[in-house]
């Protein structure tokens, strides 16, 4: 056998070494989240929360919308208590599900990054850790990596948590796997290494490959479904899903679960790309246009055809989600799911197809880009409820606490929301929500968006923006639902006192992390 | 090809790797030291660098195996000018592509086609002009071992990466 680079290596040597090839095709183990004891007490409620990504109030017909988006969760909430003022903590995923999960606003949890995580008290000051006080068997599920970030924080107090691939077509991430102690980092670094975003891939040679990799394989797990989806195949950066497989694992999954059970399932329709099933292709070209409104400085430039095709296209993808979720209530109430179980639909935050923006990638905190929908179905309701005080997204933890019997910790930020609590609803209360994706983790917010919203009025501010410093904006939401006419000039009274009160609860979040 | 030639043409494979990759790791640390700690800046710089290494490593089979089937006059001192040359050029050429996948998407057949000639071309001219010419081969020898030393700092910080890496998840 001749040597063949000089150094000791010959022909046999390599042939051996091409003999463990095959081994790379191994699978690395996936995360399996510490199992903790089993559930206890059977008598306790359950609890279903279902997040649809990205859904507006301002789209759903039982909150006056003009098209029949959504004609199962009308039903739905024929039989539920409605929330019609019910806000988000911000306007993306992020802040809007940490808010969610953790009871807390984004000014404390400090999750207002894409990709952002909550700071370290608050890995275990979440709905999972508290629930998990009464023996609650939790299991949680997202399609979207920005929440999936959020469980990895939290998942030392999640039973059963599900890879995100496990209810994909295809899933080509693989920093979960192989890095579940460090998931973000891993994460955003595999993302860089393949991908880069507003840069180029770190990688010179094989993001070339992988990207083939990822072209080709696209193309071959998504062939059959084709012809169901002729927009393309529902999807979000590197993953592919059909929301049927999700619908049918769920009605399974909730079936078997231990009780009592806390579900927290996170599904990406209608977040865009706007991609629906054929049934629903062009179902609203109906010529319908809502009330124009004037571009604001922080336009994206978009046309209002733009954003009319946009809205559409955004409605009938409602329209998808809302045809799998009325088949998922029928399924649960059918088999029995649903006894004893609180059932809660709701979002992360809205979108907007207005003033020349599109989606919710934005400064501003428009109505529709922060109101969502909260319904929420007690075991055995049968009447609708309507609640129209204002509401917020970090009341559902309190909430649920309270209706499993625990205390509510001080931490949390939200209160009991109405008619599910022995006391009178505060109608006075503020809402707050946050937009602040610029600034620094650890220190006081200098560039940021916050609104607040207290009884028929909502106040927002700017700050730390080249084109838009330090501006006010105030609407009077009962007599002016669409946000047109700014009365922060012409109440000087009421805006001194909204703009203090919220100035005042800014101060107070910021001084957690003066000097950090 | 010796084993000195062998560590060398390694150290000039992760060079272009490895400024490609830094570079874009530099643009995307104002970003992360806004939201992350120091300590987990650190770690998400440490995956891409991480994997650089690993590319490198990738990158370099295709090099050995090139040496190995290399005629026996072009294994000997002209194997690291070759290796030098062809690595660099190839690396130019797929920077080249990062900044033009947009343009390149609108290209017909004949546009993909006399852009892959070209390239073709560049290789063989540069692989004949460093065969024939013992001042070139000598000049990018006298390079490459002058990059070896970069490379060198790049191999340590990529060591150091694997160590945050290790550290962050045992």
């Amino acid at each position: 056998m001749s040597d063949l680079t000089g150094t000791g290596i010959t022909r046999r040597d390599v042939l051996k070494l091409l003999s463990v090839l095959p081994l790379l095709t191994v699978d690395l183990p996936t995360l399996q989240a510490g199992r903790l004891p089993a559930a206890q007490d059977e008598n306790l409620p359950n609890f279903l929360i279902l997040v649809f990504d990205a859904l507006s109030a301002f789209h759903l017909p039982f909150y006056g919308y003009a098209r029949q988006t959504a004609p199962n969760l009308t039903r739905f909430a024929e039989k539920a208590t409605v929330f019609h003022q019910h806000h988000a903590g911000g306007n993306f995923t992020t802040p809007g599900t940490s808010s969610l999960l953790t009871g807390a606003l984004p000014w404390s949890t400090r999750a207002f990054h894409l990709q952002g995580t909550v700071i370290e008290p608050y890995v275990k000051r979440n709905i999972f850790s508290e629930l998990g006080k009464k023996g609650y068997y939790r299991t949680a599920y997202s399609h979207n990596n920005l929440v999936t970030s959020l469980f990895f924080q939290f998942h030392q107090d999640i039973d059963e948590f599900i890879p995100t691939r496990e209810l994909c077509l295809l899933d080509d991430e693989f920093a979960d796997q192989l890095f579940p102690n460090d998931y973000t980092p891993a994460f955003l670094g595999e993302w860089l290494t393949f991908r880069g975003g507003e840069t180029r891939p770190s990688s010179l040679f094989l993001s070339f490959v992988h990207r083939l990799y990822r072209s080709l394989h696209k193309r071959m797990k998504t062939r059959d479904y084709r012809d169901q989806f002729p927009r393309g195949i529902p999807e979000l950066h590197n993953l592919s899903f059909v929301l049927e497989d999700a619908t049918d694992w769920i009605i399974n999954q909730v079936q078997k679960m231990p009780r009592p059970f806390l579900a927290y399932y996170h599904l990406l329709p209608p977040h865009e790309p706007y991609l629906t099933r054929k049934d629903f292709v062009d179902i609203f070209h109906d010529g319908w246009k809502p009330v124009e409104k004037p571009e604001h400085p922080f336009t994206e430039g978009h046309t209002n055809q733009f954003l009319l095709r946009n809205r559409r296209e955004y409605d009938e993808y409602i329209a998808y989600a809302d045809a799998e979720f009325g088949r998922l209530y029928d399924a649960l109430e059918k088999n029995g799911s649903l006894e004893n179980t609180y059932l809660i639909v709701t979002s992360d935050h809205g979108e907007m197809f207005e003033r020349g923006v599109r989606g919710h990638v934005t400064p501003v905190l428009y109505e529709p880009v922060i109101r969502v929908p909260l319904l929420i179905k007690k075991p055995g309701q049968q009447a609708r409820e309507d609640v129209h005080i204002p509401t917020s997204c970090v009341d559902v933890l309190p909430t649920l606490l309270h209706l499993a019997g625990l205390e509510i910790p001080d931490w949390a930020e939200g209160q009991v929301l109405p008619t599910f609590g022995a006391g009178e609803p505060d109608s006075e209360r503020s809402i707050f929500a946050l937009e602040a994706k610029k600034n620094q983790k650890h220190a006081p917010l200098t560039k940021r968006t916050v609104m607040m919203v207290k009884d028929r009025y909502k106040i927002m501010h700017f700050t730390g923006y080249e084109k838009y410093n330090d501006v006010f904006e105030m609407y009077d939401l009962q007599d002016d639902p669409e946000e047109l006419n700014n009365i922060f000039n012409s109440h000087p009274a009421l805006a001194s006192e909204m703009k203090s009160e919220m100035f005042e609860r800014l101060v107070q979040a910021d001084n957690n992390f003066l000097g950090a | 090809m010796n084993r000195e030639n062998l560590l060398l043409a390694f150290l000039v494979v992760l060079f272009p790797v490895h400024v490609w990759a830094i570079v874009n790791i530099f643009f995307k640390v104002p970003g992360w030291i806004v939201q992350m700690s120091m300590w987990d800046v650190a770690g998400t710089a440490a995956y891409p660098l991480a994997f650089a290494l690993l590319e490198s490593v990738i990158v370099f089979i295709p090099v050995v195996i090139l040496g190995l089937i290399l005629p026996a006059s072009l294994r000997g001192d002209k194997f690291l000018p070759l290796i030098t040359a062809l690595v660099l050029l190839v690396s130019i050429w797929v920077g080249i592509l990062h900044f033009s996948l947009g343009a390149l998407q609108a290209w017909g057949t004949v546009e993909l086609l006399l852009g892959l000639g070209a390239f073709l071309l560049s290789l063989v001219v540069v692989f004949v002009l460093v065969a024939r010419s013992e001042k070139l081969s000598s000049a990018i020898t006298a390079f490459a071992k002058r990059l070896a030393v970069l490379s060198a700092l790049y191999l340590l910080i990529d060591i150091f990466g694997l160590i945050v890496i290790v550290v962050r998840n045992f």
